[in-house]
């Protein structure tokens, strides 16, 4: 078990230094996929072995804690030294704000910071693992042809594909050891190789955007840095120690929900909720693997990780109460902002950010249901999303453009991919696939408060409208007409999509087995009660049942006549049009006098007039930021 | 459940409701053609209308278009028959949405301006209603503690008494739903109109004749559901139900089509006032 476990967290750092070495890319491609292949093989025999058998310290006599404590340092030190090279203030203060109160707390304070079992490993752990472990893996070996062909295009000589592979290695190394972290402090420094991460890459085009997108995406998640040392050293405060287990096993109450209020705080930064979105956003500038590892299985879900870890902390209190809302706020307003872009990539985002707030509202309804429902969806989106990241990325490098208007047909253009990518967006949008089961789960848990209620159900009804319209214009098609071209793609390229879209099926069609299997057993853990029933195809609640095989059932069976019926004979007619042709005329006679002909153009509505980003944003980081300070304020009122 | 008993309930979903629900829209048709000083087609005419399309040529646009009506079609059904044995109520509703997703996939699957912006349309009409949907059903579980409505039908006293504003929510959710005037945005009975048949545009034949069929389905889904206010006073509910209809009849003969934002604006400025209300109510006696 332990050496799966070092295989698994341990080996992609050490590939990770040994691809930045490699200057050969082809030595370099086969141990980027040899690392994967054994990440994904160590992760399922965890899953099927490791159960709690991590006590005790896996390196021996080696004293972990206090390399992490000096890598912690070190690492310190380096995101300073970019602070003072950005000659960005803020960020020096920040950072400051991390390193001196963490070297004092670690040195001076005289505190007991030894944890019995450093490495922990339940179902979460698990579950997250499995996530990271695949998803992850999927997008290096995306990023092998991606990398070589946005080099192409632009330009870049001499490669940098060493530097972009030893960073994309070694931010799954450090969110596999986030996991299997018991140790506050070890989370703290793992949590910080994802920011320095995350910072290096998306900064990595080195354009004006690029440095500008990084620099805030380091400075918003600073902010989180200081939040989490000041929980830490409140924590320890408060409890006396850092072991995880034993700060959630205290059902605290009042003003001792302070440092777990720090921590959430610290998570939202880290899962881009509003108000702390904007460096999501622009963290799209980066090359898509990029975007597509920020949004699904890393970064962002260390937050929404840490809050599910924490649940039974502030399981039942106000504060709880305070973030349920918080993320259906979040979820809502989010939801809406996705309505008005146009921006494939920013569609994406704003929809990560949406259901993360769903994650986290549910994570906080005070009910096991919901816990569970959080737990579902952060697998769901995690694949569905990373699927849908890769393939605007590979849209993009076929047209030239992520512009959802400029999809139109793309089906003509790139059958292959556009089928994969109607699947990623059916799996997110329709039931009875899992993303739509978790939302049920968690509307009809959350049906109790009806603030909660109002929020989702409006959320949920813009989800459908912003993704519903890119399916219909990926498939838009004049059969009589448009022929079909041949796609060529890159294997690198086929097979991560075709996995990844066979995973997302493949996954709600196997719902029962993986909730029972890992879900329910996490949820019994933290509450000894559970109040769902999962057997034979439903998922079943005191208060309500989803039964997914006649939902399977019926579209097999619509699929089924529509194949019957297209054997047949059809005629295959152009669409219907009149007037159209009048777009021929230049120049038309209006009232005798000449006018230019207007060009009718059709698109999707964005509202742009109403929903304007620029101008809501700052409203809704104040509302946000409201709640913020009523989370506060229950703790310490 | 014995065997007699689900083929009770199949039956009614199948075949017994759908026959009602086309025989619902051939009353609308009558009833529209006399307020407007017509005689009116008889009373079955959407059944040969139905007929006489299914026996046309098959022409479409794209392939999309015929897996899109399939869906519709099934999801269609699918509630229906979940309705007729008592399951979840939100989980109905998320059913129904895989249909009306895709009728809106297949409309926009087509290059044609007026069913483009058909599909735009219809997904505004979804967005106004569904929020509203969902919140009647939050109602009806605030109530009876279950979203099962097998449950909801257990317990006593008619859903009416404590939630009479839900079911004028339910009067604004038929008809945009049903895509009557003033919600006849994305479609219309009426050709005549800028959008010629909007969603429908690129719909013929054997396609065509199966929306009809599926808006029947979804008809007596609504129907359904308003229904329940006043179980387990049935004739009363069906009494009111069929009222409903009417009155959305009349409302659609005396209004004209209004725009998108202002649809948006009126089901969510007085439907989630008025569910908001209720749903406080409840809430608060509670």
């Amino acid at each position: 078990m332990q050496i799966s476990l070092l295989l698994n967290v341990l080996l992609p750092f050490i590939s990770a230094v040994i691809v930045y070495f490699l200057k050969n890319e082809r030595m370099r491609n086969i141990v980027i996929i040899a690392t994967a292949l054994v990440v994904m093989a160590s992760s399922v025999v965890i899953a099927v072995y490791g159960y709690n058998t991590f006590a005790g310290h896996p390196l021996g006599n080696i004293n972990l804690d206090r390399w992490i404590a000096i890598g912690d340092l070190l690492l310190s030190l380096y995101i300073l030294y970019i602070s003072v090279s950005l000659k960005n203030a803020m960020l020096i203060l920040l950072t400051l704000l991390q390193l001196i109160p963490m070297f004092v707390f670690e040195n001076f304070s005289g505190a007991n910071l030894d944890v019995l079992h450093p490495i922990y490993a339940d179902h979460l752990s698990v579950i997250m693992n499995l996530i990271v472990s695949f998803v992850g893996t999927l997008i290096w070996i995306y990023a092998i042809s991606y990398m070589r062909e946005d080099e192409e295009h632009k330009g870049i000589r001499p490669s940098r594909q060493n530097r972009f592979f030893f960073i994309l290695l070694l931010f799954i190394g450090a969110m596999n050891a986030l996991i299997f972290s018991n140790d506050l402090i070890w989370v703290y420094f793992f949590w910080e190789i994802t920011t320095i991460s995350s910072f290096l890459l998306i900064g990595h085009d080195r354009t004006a955007e690029a440095k500008q997108s990084s620099t805030r995406a380091l400075l918003l998640n600073s902010i989180g840095g200081v939040m989490f040392v000041i929980g830490i050293i409140l924590g320890y405060h408060f409890f006396n120690t850092v072991d995880i287990q034993t700060l959630i096993s205290h059902r605290a109450s009042g003003m001792l929900l302070l440092p777990f209020a720090f921590l959430c705080l610290a998570a939202f930064t880290k899962s881009a909720q509003i108000p702390f979105q904007s460096w999501l956003l622009g963290a799209m500038v980066a090359p898509t693997p990029v975007s597509a590892l920020l949004h699904s299985s890393t970064m962002v879900k260390a937050g929404v990780y840490l809050i599910l870890r924490l649940v039974p902390a502030f399981y039942g209190s106000w504060l709880a109460g305070v973030i349920a809302i918080f993320g259906a706020f979040t979820f809502i307003t989010a939801s809406l902002m996705a309505i008005s872009q146009s921006n494939g990539k920013k569609i994406l985002a704003y929809s990560t950010i949406a259901n993360l707030g769903l994650i986290i509202s549910a994570a906080a309804i005070n009910s096991p249901v919901a816990v569970a429902a959080a737990i579902m969806l952060l697998i769901f989106h995690a694949i569905s999303k990373a699927l849908l990241f890769l393939c605007v990325g590979t849209i993009e490098h076929g047209i030239g453009s992520r512009d959802i208007e400029d999809m139109r047909g793309l089906i003509n253009k790139m059958p292959f991919t556009t089928l994969i990518t109607v699947i990623g967006l059916v799996t997110m949008l329709l039931p009875p696939f899992g993303v739509l089961l978790s939302k049920w789960l968690v509307i009809e848990t959350a049906a109790k408060n009806p603030l909660l209620v109002f929020m989702i159900a409006i959320g949920s009804a813009l989800t459908v409208v912003y993704y519903a319209r890119w399916i219909g214009i990926l498939l838009s098609r004049t059969s009589s007409k448009d022929v079909v071209q041949h796609e060529k793609r890159d294997p690198f390229v086929r097979i991560p999509l075709s996995v990844l879209a066979m995973l997302s099926i493949v996954i709600s069609v196997t719902v029962t087995s993986i909730f029972n299997g890992l879900i329910a057993p996490q949820v019994v853990e933290y509450f000894h009660r559970l109040g769902v029933i999962a057997q034979e195809g439903s998922i079943g609640t005191s208060y309500g049942g989803f039964s997914l095989w006649p939902v399977f059932l019926a579209l097999a069976l619509a699929l089924l006549g529509g194949y019957v019926v297209l054997k047949g004979s059809n005629q295959y007619a152009m669409p219907y049009a009149p007037g159209e042709s009048a777009q021929e005329y230049k120049v038309i006679k209006v009232a005798g006098k000449e006018t230019k002909m207007p060009k009718a153009k059709v698109s999707n509505y964005y509202f742009s007039d109403v929903i304007s980003e620029n101008r809501l944003t700052p409203w809704l980081d104040v509302a946000a930021a409201v709640l913020i300070v009523a989370m506060f304020g229950v703790v310490i009122l | 459940m014995n065997v007699l008993n689900i083929v009770f309930r199949l039956l009614l979903a199948l075949v017994v409701f759908p026959i009602i629900g086309g025989l619902i829209v051939g009353l609308d048709r009558k009833l529209t053609a006399r307020l407007q000083g017509r005689y009116g087609p008889p009373i079955l005419q959407p059944f040969y209308d139905v007929l006489k399309l299914f026996s046309k040529q098959r022409i479409i646009v794209n392939e999309f278009q015929v897996i899109s009506v399939f869906i519709y079609l099934a999801s269609s059904v699918l509630s229906l028959v979940l309705f007729t044995f008592q399951s979840d109520l939100l989980m109905i509703i998320f059913v129904m949405s895989i249909g009306a997703v895709f009728l809106v996939v297949g409309a926009l699957s087509v290059k044609s301006a007026y069913s483009q912006v058909g599909a735009q349309r219809e997904l505004m009409q979804m967005l106004s209603y569904e929020p509203l949907l969902i919140l009647i059903i939050v109602g009806m579980y605030l109530m009876r503690g279950s979203f099962n409505i097998a449950v909801i039908m257990s317990q006593g006293r008619p859903l009416i008494e404590e939630l009479p504003l839900l079911f004028l929510v339910m009067v604004i959710v038929l008809g945009i739903k049903m895509r009557k005037s003033p919600f006849d945005l994305s479609a219309s009975e009426h050709a005549h109109q800028e959008l010629v048949r909007g969603l429908l545009t690129d719909y013929s034949g054997l396609y065509l004749g199966l929306i009809d069929i599926a808006h029947w389905f979804d008809l007596m889904l609504l129907l359904g559901i308003s229904t329940l206010f006043f179980y387990p006073h049935i004739v009363l509910g069906i009494i009111a139900s069929l009222f409903l209809v009417i009155l959305e009849i009349v409302i659609d003969n005396v209004t004209a089509r209004l725009t998108v934002k202002w649809m948006l604006t009126y089901s969510y400025g007085l439907g989630l006032v008025l569910a908001a209300i209720n749903i406080a109510v409840v809430y608060i006696l509670r």
